[in-house]
């Protein structure tokens, strides 16, 4: 299957498509110009009389909402604002208060074993909110205002939406920060799966959200964004504590970065700046899809489930400060005949990341297995299928495994994810298992 | 990115633009408005985008989206003419060339598809364009791949 002969099975641009390319191309503006507003600049208008806009784009402008800032549900945020700020100056007055409340501080201790991104984030975190509010109320004292006014750039108002980040973890490979998301408006009970859909399997809820993110270190300046080709954060683990209040840890990957950067390694201090553009869930609601089984020509209904979503901006700045001797780096630089073999192997306290070495073109032909020192599967942390998680498992030594893609979904998995693996495994390991039918694999031990 | 570039850039992705847009919609003449919207959303954004090795996956990104709301929108009504041109399923009598067989696959792993192999964006590049884990393209790919050589093998049965 090669790229250029699949390219060449397409069928070339209609002319219409090219001119109508061309047309727009022709018309735009200089670079510069203020308040370009395309669809109602007067070269615009010309095509889009000229080419008979179609149906759904006249509909679309009749739709349009106009934002009105001063609206009961604004008034109810400000308010949920001006109540949450006082509450935390109360707080932070009273230390023994404060620590007994779930606002500030544990978040990390109340949900870091129920994410699917497990990990013993509370040892090592700093409390964010709680310090910045510390030096906020004492610069309030000394001044002696009659009306306190306090500020913590861990906490966002927009639309309606308070957010703050209260606590923070940094490792080499991914940031984790524990946040708390409050509707004034309350959230629908649809959101709220662990209690109120039936079936659901899991212990936690997700809220999604679109982000984008700016890392700048030495002078330099990366953003990620999805277009960019990037992924960045899109939903937070967590629990609903009410109507109103989502608490969830986010889990920033940062595996990706140094190939980004085009550096070997993650610089040790670097600012992340974190902007959210919308939150988002799923409504038990759905409005079916109807598809044709290429294989069958069976005609199914699929059932997606409509999404209920908030837009605002929530913009954060971290000071990111690694330790970087948190990370064990094992060099392994092996490859077998086929060519397929590991780099190296990096393990911080919550993560394994492997650096794979892959003969050329067969990029996706693989699926990359870890299994710990007793021979069992470990989990995956977070949504990165190739990040293994080492919470509450002996990772001492772990057995690396490069399987082929299609086999270890079709097969292989199935040894580890049997009913009767328990008693399988006293004869013969998940890890003996691959150690006969996997591509690739090797042992690899850390020191702690 | 000046004007001139931009238009460039653009002129040089139109096949790929083309691609993309006809891997969701159907009728070339939503092809063309998405196209249009896509082209103006980027030029009014340009300033948004800081680093221009990443404007073509951002140009696809936007793109991808103006298809969905068409694609959204033809969903709620039907026009004859679809009707008539859905070529869903292949007939029994014809013997399938690639595109035929990818106009066959569900639409998030045609999109995958075509992305990967038509445009040859990387796994972590499309996992940031359809804002999917990477585990998830691949597992697209492998799928579209097993039933694009099984509609394939059908289409070159007599």
């Amino acid at each position: 299957m090669k790229k250029s002969k699949w390219n060449k099975a397409f069928p070339e641009v209609p002319e219409g498509f090219h001119s109508r390319v061309n047309l727009v191309l022709s018309n735009l503006p200089e670079r510069g110009l203020e308040n370009m507003k395309h669809k109602n600049s007067s070269e615009n208008k010309s095509y889009n009389k000229t080419h008979n806009k179609s149906r759904y784009e006249k509909k679309r402008k009749h739709n349009k909402i106009v934002k009105n800032y001063f609206n009961p549900a604004s008034k109810i945020a400000l308010a949920a604002a001006a109540s949450l700020i006082v509450g935390l100056l109360f707080c932070v007055s009273n230390p023994v208060l404060a620590a007994k409340l779930p606002f500030i501080g544990n978040i990390f201790q109340k949900l870091e074993s129920v994410v699917d991104y497990k990990g013993d984030y509370s040892t090592n975190a700093e409390h964010l909110l709680e310090e910045d509010l510390q030096t906020k109320q004492n610069e309030v004292s000394t001044q002696e205002t009659e009306i306190p006014k306090i500020e913590s750039s861990y906490i966002k108002e927009s639309n309606g939406i308070t957010v703050s980040i209260s606590e923070a973890s940094y490792g080499s490979k991914a940031l984790y920060l524990a946040m708390r998301v409050e509707n004034a408006e309350g959230f629908p009970d649809d959101f709220n799966m662990v209690e109120n859909r039936e079936g659901y399997i899991l212990d936690h809820d997700r809220l999604y959200l679109n982000s984008t993110a700016v890392i700048e270190f030495n002078g330099n300046s990366i953003e990620f964004c999805p277009e960019k080709g990037f992924p960045v954060p899109y939903y937070i683990e967590g629990l609903f504590e009410n109507k109103n209040t989502f608490v969830g840890i986010i889990r920033v990957d940062l595996s990706w970065l140094p190939e980004t950067a085009g550096t070997e390694r993650l610089p040790d201090e670097f600012l992340y700046r974190l902007h959210i553009s919308e939150f988002r869930g799923e409504l038990f609601e759905t409005e079916e899809e109807k598809y044709t089984d290429p294989e069958t020509g069976e005609e199914l209904t699929i059932p997606n489930h409509i999404e209920k979503k908030y837009p605002g901006s929530w913009e954060f700045e971290l000071n990111v400060a690694i330790d970087p001797s948190d990370t064990q780096v094992v060099p392994v630089e092996d490859t077998n005949a086929e060519g397929w073999g590991i780099k190296k192997v990096e393990k911080t306290p919550y993560e394994i990341v492997t650096q794979v070495i892959v003969p050329a073109g067969r990029e996706m032909d693989y699926f990359l297995v870890i299994c710990d020192a007793n021979g069992d599967l470990l989990d995956i942390q977070g949504d990165n299928a190739e990040v293994y998680s080492v919470y509450g498992r002996d990772t001492s030594t772990v057995s690396i495994y490069l399987c082929d893609y299609i086999r270890y979904m079709d097969e292989l998995k199935g040894y580890y994810w049997s009913k009767d693996y328990e008693v399988k495994r006293t004869t013969k390991t998940f890890a003996q298992y691959l150690d006969e039918n996997a591509i690739y694999g090797t042992k690899v031990e850390f020191l702690h | 990115m000046d004007k001139s570039t931009f238009t460039n850039e653009i002129l040089n992705m139109e096949r790929s633009l083309y691609h993309v847009a006809k891997t969701i919609l159907k009728r070339d003449s939503d092809c063309e408005d998405a196209v249009q919207e896509a082209i103006l959303k980027a030029y009014t954004k340009l300033d948004t985008l800081r680093q221009e090795k990443f404007f073509k996956s951002w140009v696809t990104r936007i793109l991808l989206n103006e298809c969905y709301k068409i694609s959204n929108a033809r969903k709620k009504t039907v026009p004859l003419e679809d009707y008539h041109e859905d070529k869903n399923t292949p007939s029994e009598d014809s013997s399938l060339d690639v595109y035929e067989a990818i106009c066959c696959l569900k639409e998030n792993i045609r999109v995958t598809i075509v992305l990967f192999y038509i445009e040859g964006y990387s796994i972590k590049e499309i996992s940031g364009i359809l804002r999917i884990p990477e585990g998830t393209v691949k597992s697209r790919l492998s799928t579209g791949r097993k039933l694009m050589k099984c509609i394939l093998q059908r289409g070159k049965q007599p």
